[in-house]
């Protein structure tokens, strides 16, 4: 049986001919290592290079601004970028001696559903894949992309050449004797932080599952969390590289094969990119009004998708963080709001009921509203008037089994407050504890819990 | 003894997890306490308290900073009956709820997700069942939730995600 190895190169690794060659230079390693070797590759460079996904929607889009297109056509052009790779990449494979074909993701086999944009894997036929690597051919797969039943071609969503990758290795896992993954990118594997943070900070052996779709959830720019977790499900062991050195990389595997290395354990520390908190408080006599009015602001920027972090509730207030692309929209949406809230029994006298006025920031919708309200008092008027912190980021530690380590949070706030970064919210779920604090102290934060939890290289 | 937040998964995965909600478990038997203090320097307090609960080897979830107080969870009654020793002892002011139930609702992604905080307060809303506290991670939004019928809440939350009992595998 073979011995199959998937190689995902990404865009700064195809984008220039030096560094494909660094690439292609992996891949023959690995085939006269023994392997018999799938490619997956993204598109060529970014924004402004010829071929890059996002060149290809600008050409779309430019024909008339004001026509968005068609779901199906937008993923039929994005599909391109990383076509036009697979023939690049094989080629240069070629003009190294090495027999290599190129495939489109349905040529590969790769079944999806019909949701354009972000459809998900339904099935992956191997069997040309196979029939490739036993004549010794090295199979170069576009990334990103599958197809439909009815022949359109879909592309996957976020992390989508990732997850082609790892999908290939659960597909091919079952018709070889040897499976593993390499998604190379251009840092040697999964970092404790941000290099450009924390000069010490070192390069992880092992790391499971959650561990790294912690870490993407809370900012780290690592493997796509849904290529980590279809590796897991399907047990195959995947490893981040870099393209550009030797150095062993990380491997990504199941929490209980890597329970002696990664279990009870501090991995990292990460920080978000920036986020604006906003606290509501209630007067204390209405708190039972408190759900329905958070229900309300909820389903509001529900209805625009924009995503909430950090919610809090307490007796007498709720507080939530946006980031802070959001904030213009989330401004227009609640300020100058109103929410009524029903009588339990309905009224015929005045006040008919209560309402809320909700305030934010500018002010504007707020006064404009108050105005009217209080010119004709039908409803007992309250006022909600947001306390917004702006500039804010989360820094989070991220650690498998903190529970069993007692005073993990108490730790971070004391080490935060030995530092003068001050906290004004903590969060914490079963991989992570995590605080807001100003953005301006997100490096000193970063370096300081590093520091605090030994991550530092020789701790 | 589990941690509430790792809850057993319910239901089967299949080639990969579906988009958006795939599950929601429970786990009844929660504690909930919210410690006033009420001094002037409350970053200093704080500290106090968490390293109290922490030197009394207490495993405290959902912990979260109030203008003039702390609240946590505690994952069962046995740690609820020590924690609130340790805060009678050192003299805390506190409200302690007990016989709450932690709600996961689980996605493959939830920082790609939007409406679930909307879909759990719809839900939770309608049926009167008030959320004393929430929480996330990368896999699930956690909701501590009070009422007599924590099944029934998770399965109006089923209900609203659109995952009937038995039905498709994630």
């Amino acid at each position: 049986m073979l011995k199959v190895l998937v190689q995902k190169f990404g865009g700064t690794s195809v984008a220039e001919e030096e560094a494909r060659q660094q690439a292609a230079s992996k891949v023959i390693r690995a085939v006269q290592a023994g392997w018999r070797v799938v490619v997956v590759v993204s598109a060529i460079g970014r924004r402004g290079a010829p071929y890059a996904t996002d060149t290809l929607i600008d050409l779309l889009r430019s024909i008339d601004k004001s026509v968005a297109p068609a779901d199906r056509e937008m993923d039929l052009m994005m599909a391109c970028g990383e076509i036009i790779s697979t023939a690049v990449f094989a080629h240069t494979l070629r003009t190294r001696g090495h027999e290599a074909v190129a495939l489109t993701g349905g040529q590969a086999g790769i079944h999806t559903d019909g949701e354009h944009g972000n459809a998900r894997i339904r099935s992956i036929d191997p069997v040309y894949i196979l029939e490739l690597l036993e004549r010794n051919t090295i199979a170069v797969v576009a990334g990103f992309q599958g197809i439909t039943d009815a022949g359109a071609i879909t592309t996957l969503g976020r992390g989508g050449s990732d997850t082609t990758a790892s999908a290939l290795g659960a597909a091919l896992a079952p018709h070889v004797s040897d499976i593993a993954v390499e998604i190379y990118t251009d840092v040697n594997g999964v970092k404790t932080a941000d290099p450009r943070m924390v000069s010490e900070a070192r390069t992880l052996r092992v790391a499971s599952y959650q561990e790294v779709a912690e870490m993407a959830h809370q900012g780290a720019k690592v493997v796509h969390p849904r290529a980590a977790e279809i590796a897991h499900l399907h047990n195959v062991p995947l490893w981040v590289k870099s393209t550009f050195d030797d150095a062993p990389g990380t491997l990504i595997t199941g929490h209980e094969d890597a329970e002696q290395e990664t279990g009870m354990r501090v991995t990292g520390v990460t920080h978000t990119g920036k986020i604006v908190y906003l606290r509501f408080t209630l007067p204390e006599t209405f708190a039972g009004d408190k759900q329905r009015i958070e229900r309300q602001i909820y389903r509001m920027l529900q209805g625009e998708e924009i995503p909430l972090y950090l919610n809090v509730t307490s007796a007498t207030g709720f507080a939530f963080a946006i980031t802070k692309d959001h904030l213009p929209r989330v401004r227009v949406l609640l300020d100058g709001l109103m929410i009524p809230v029903e009588p339990d029994a309905p009224r015929t006298e005045l006040p008919l009921g209560r309402v809320y006025l909700l305030g934010l920031g500018s002010w504007a919708g707020y006064q404009a509203q108050k105005k009217i309200l209080e010119a004709t008092p039908l409803f007992e008027l309250h006022t909600l008037e947001a306390q917004m912190t702006e500039n804010c980021t989360v820094v989070s530690v991220i650690a498998s089994r903190f529970q069993a380590l007692p005073g993990i949070m108490a730790r971070l706030l004391a080490a935060l407050a030995r530092s003068g970064v001050p906290v004004y919210q903590t969060a914490d779920s079963a991989y992570s504890i995590s605080a807001l604090i100003p953005e301006a102290d997100a490096t000193t934060a970063v370096r300081v819990l590093h520091q605090e939890f030994g991550l530092s290289a020789g701790k | 003894m589990s941690h509430p937040y790792e809850l057993p998964p319910t239901r089967p995965l299949s080639f990969e997890r579906e988009r958006g909600i795939t599950e929601v478990r429970l786990q009844p038997g929660l504690a909930h306490v919210e410690v006033r203090l009420p001094g002037a320097d409350i970053e200093a307090e704080r500290l106090t308290l968490l390293q109290a609960v922490a030197e009394a080897g207490l495993p405290v979830l959902l912990i979260k900073l109030h203008p003039d107080s702390v609240s946590f969870a505690l994952p069962d009654e046995a740690i609820a009956a020590r924690a609130e020793k340790l805060l009678l002892d050192r003299g805390y002011t506190y409200a302690m709820e007990r016989d709450l139930a932690l709600i996961a609702i689980c996605a493959g992604a939830m920082r790609d997700l939007s409406g679930v905080m909307a879909g759990l307060y719809d839900t939770m809303d309608k049926a009167g069942i008030r959320v004393a506290q929430t929480g996330d991670s990368h896999d699930a939004l956690f909701a501590l939730i009070s009422g007599t019928n924590p099944e029934q809440s998770a399965s109006l939350l089923r209900q609203t995600f659109g995952l009937t009992e038995g039905g498709a595998a994630c």
